[in-house]
């Protein structure tokens, strides 16, 4: 089913090589996008000889940036054009509905932007059911997200994006004299057709979480605009 | 072609490429170099670029992921008793097998070998406990290390000058390209687990505490056995009359390199070992890349190591002394200055210490950051040390004043910035200023005449003092713009309730 709430505001998700953060940062600015972040992470290993030979898991930059929803076809027409999103591996753009913000973020947003009221475009819904994206985010402990790609991958995934992380559960943290220690955990980001997301997160569960008997936790998000995924090999799979 | 093997190949090009081109530049003009100099030169070039490209390859996949992994589990044992007995034997074993160690021990005829072996040893070990210490009871680091540097500096009053150059530069000698990424690496695993507010600046000041180590156990040595001096081994130019004499130069060092690699690798793979059975229980992937690593970091660091002392020891030492013995002498500091500031790029460590300094701080200190930081630091250091060779002036005048300065910025400047900077100190001075630049000032005190115990001896140390204050600098000019910068924003947040929430949707789970 659609998500069909309707979001004013979009957290735009730009995944690129680290190293061009600034560039797609550059754009976002020219167009008046605020509240933008960098966490710096890595791709995923694509095949496992490269993996096994370090060549693989090229690192990345992921920006977050709040855009109203009127601005977010035009940034990402721009963004896909400034970083050549057109190419594969160039790296991804997407934006995900929020169903609210802080009043500081919108008020940083409309400083920004002097017209924040724009003329609102229901754009988000005009891609096809067949074209629809949903991230996938799956919590694991570190040195999993190998494992949680490969399920994923078997399962028709093409790609993740990985990021470090600390565990946050209140009975886990321990102290030892001055410090406070948090266990370590990988969060890896996964891009899919709506129509494989479910197939992916049943893997991802099943193969890793299960077998291997690591907690973990997965969830997806919808998305509402793509740019730089190779569109036609994702959702032209059968399932 | 496979995007990271591009980025790597380009890496290495960017590292030795721009400090070949101005040697060549130089022995094109001013300073005529033999042909087979030349020759060896280019050769070593392209085993430099080829061995960086694997070093920081296998530093990435193995050092780094072994000191990070039992950084880790030692801080999750939670046992005080574990994690020093841990780190004194880290700290031990590896300087033992650290390679420039058997070459400093060389250096000083008066200690016998194996007990400044040891003591250099059993030195690193004990600030390598302490620095892991300093972590647990957030001990201040910048008053640590006014606490020894001025240990150091009160010991070297009573050190006779010859010694006290050799004692400096043993401070940077032994944190090597194999250690460096290690104690890096262990810092950070450290404290990746942690999640209180210091974790982040806690995991650099390793390096800083352990190049102290040997520096102090060197003087004390100096000041039971009193030595008479160190001694150097005059550098022999080989000359080649044919293309194969080329090929042997290098081919009969390689196995001399390779198995120095293979002793300082060893106690790592080692301890790693003994964690993986004990403690870490990797999986099959994993374990499989930190072999891998191993091996690139084997392959990487034998063709570095080789072509940096057959290919680029005789090319400084004649371009040094050549450069000095010109009618206008002075020409030495500025071409000293530039060739400095291109070949920090080639200390293989400094490469690793950068990209670990972005992902730490979230890109906020950028690897082009730190490097052009510690670019200018090493033009500094090699015009000053040049005007040294040139006049003679002892090496205290500027240790002492430098070092001043650098401990008195630690009170200004983030914390962060001070623990990098005192880092990046031990880092910067690696296998190539030992290798090119140390010549380079031989060479040069030749042609004038001075005394190159005292006079060309010290760069090391020089060295490894202006990161020190450049990248404390770098933090100074961060902090001043970062307070600048969020002044615009006026607007306290509203209450909580004016969230904007548009219709919450039917639970759209159900595709």
């Amino acid at each position: 089913m659609m998500t069909d709430f309707y979001s004013p505001v979009r957290c735009l998700v730009v995944i690129v090589d680290r190293g061009k953060g600034e560039r797609a940062a550059r754009v976002c600015r020219a167009r008046q996008a605020s509240v933008r972040m960098v966490l710096l992470g890595h791709g995923t290993a694509s095949a496992e000889l490269m993996d096994y030979l370090g060549l693989d898991e090229p690192e990345k930059e992921l920006m977050l940036c709040l855009v109203p929803d009127g601005r977010v076809a035009p940034l990402l027409a721009e963004l896909s054009a400034e970083l050549g999103f057109s190419r594969p591996g160039r790296g991804i753009a997407f934006t995900l509905p929020l169903s609210g913000v802080s009043a500081a973020a919108n008020c940083l947003m409309e400083t920004d932007a002097a017209h924040a009221a724009l003329p609102v475009e229901r754009e988000g819904f005009q891609m096809a059911e067949s074209n629809r994206f949903e991230l996938i985010v799956c919590v694991a402990e570190h040195g999993m997200s190998g494992e949680v790609m490969d399920a994923a991958r078997g399962a028709g995934a093409t790609g993740g994006t990985v990021l470090r992380a600390r565990g946050l559960g209140g009975e886990e943290a321990e102290r030892f004299l001055n410090i406070t220690i948090r266990p370590e955990k990988e969060v890896v980001l996964i891009l899919s057709a709506a129509a494989q997301k479910q197939a992916i997160m049943k893997a991802v569960c099943a193969e890793v979480f299960s077998r291997t008997g690591e907690r973990g936790i997965a969830f997806s998000l919808p998305v509402s605009d793509v740019t730089g995924l190779n569109l036609t090999r994702l959702t032209g799979q059968p399932e | 072609m496979n995007k990271k093997l591009k980025l790597k190949v380009l890496e290495s090009l960017h590292a030795v490429v721009p400090v070949t081109l101005i040697v060549l530049a130089l022995g094109m003009t001013i300073v005529p170099m033999e042909l087979s100099t030349l020759l060896l030169f280019l050769v070593g070039a392209v085993f430099l670029i080829v061995g960086m490209g694997f070093f920081t390859l296998g530093a990435d996949m193995a050092m780094m992921s072994i000191g990070e992994q039992v950084g880790t589990q030692l801080t999750r044992a939670k046992k005080l008793w574990l994690i020093v007995a841990a780190c004194f034997a880290i700290g031990v074993v590896i300087t033992v097998a650290e390679p420039d160690l058997q070459v400093l021990a060389r250096q000083t005829p008066a200690v016998p070998d194996l007990v400044l072996i040891l003591t250099v040893a059993v030195g690193v070990g004990f600030f390598l406990v302490l620095s892991f210490l300093r972590i647990l009871f957030a001990w201040n680091l910048s008053w640590l290390l006014i606490a020894f540097y001025a240990a150091v500096f009160l010991l070297s009053a009573f050190v006779p000058d010859a010694f006290l150059a050799v004692a400096f530069d043993s401070g940077g000698v032994t944190t090597g390209p194999i250690t460096v990424p290690f104690i890096l690496a262990l810092g950070l695993g450290l404290t990746a687990v942690r999640a209180d507010k210091n974790a982040d600046n806690d995991s650099f000041g390793l390096v800083a505490l352990c190049s102290i180590g040997p520096i102090l156990s060197v003087l004390i040595l100096g000041l039971i056995y009193d030595p008479q001096g160190g001694s150097y081994t005059p550098l022999s130019l080989p000359r080649l009359s044919h293309t194969r004499e080329l090929w042997l130069a290098f081919g009969r060092a390689l196995p001399d390199y390779l198995r120095e690699v293979v002793l300082a690798l060893a106690p790592i793979l080692a301890f790693f070992l003994v964690f993986q059975i004990f403690f870490l229980r990797l999986r099959r992937r994993p374990l499989v890349k930190i072999f891998v690593g191993m091996l690139y970091t084997l392959i990487g660091l034998t063709l570095f190591l080789t072509g940096v002392n057959i290919g680029f020891m005789p090319a400084g030492h004649s371009i040094g002394r050549q450069l000095a013995g010109l009618p206008v002498r002075w020409v030495i500091v500025p071409i000293g200055m530039l060739i400095g500031y291109y070949i920090v790029k080639a200390e293989p460590a400094v490469v690793v210490l950068n990209k670990q300094v972005e992902d730490i701080t979230g890109g906020a200190i950028s690897q082009s950051m730190m490097m052009s930081g510690l670019s200018v630091g090493m033009a500094v250091s090699l015009g000053l040390s040049m005007v040294r060779v040139l006049t003679g002036v002892s090496l205290m005048w500027f240790l002492v004043p430098g070092y001043l300065i650098a401990l008195g910025l630690s009170f200004f400047v983030p914390r962060i910035f001070t623990a990098i900077a005192f880092d990046s100190g031990g880092v910067a001075s690696g296998p190539m200023t030992a290798t090119f630049l140390l010549p380079f000032a031989m060479g040069a005190c030749e042609a004038v005449g001075g005394n190159i115990l005292t006079d060309a001896f010290g760069v090391v140390a020089m060295v490894a003092m202006t990161p020190l204050i450049m990248i404390q600098l770098l933090g100074l000019v961060y902090q001043w713009k970062t307070k600048r910068a969020p002044a615009a924003r006026p607007e306290r947040p509203a209450p909580i309730e004016e969230e904007i929430i548009e219709f919450g949707g039917s639970a759209g789970e159900d595709v």
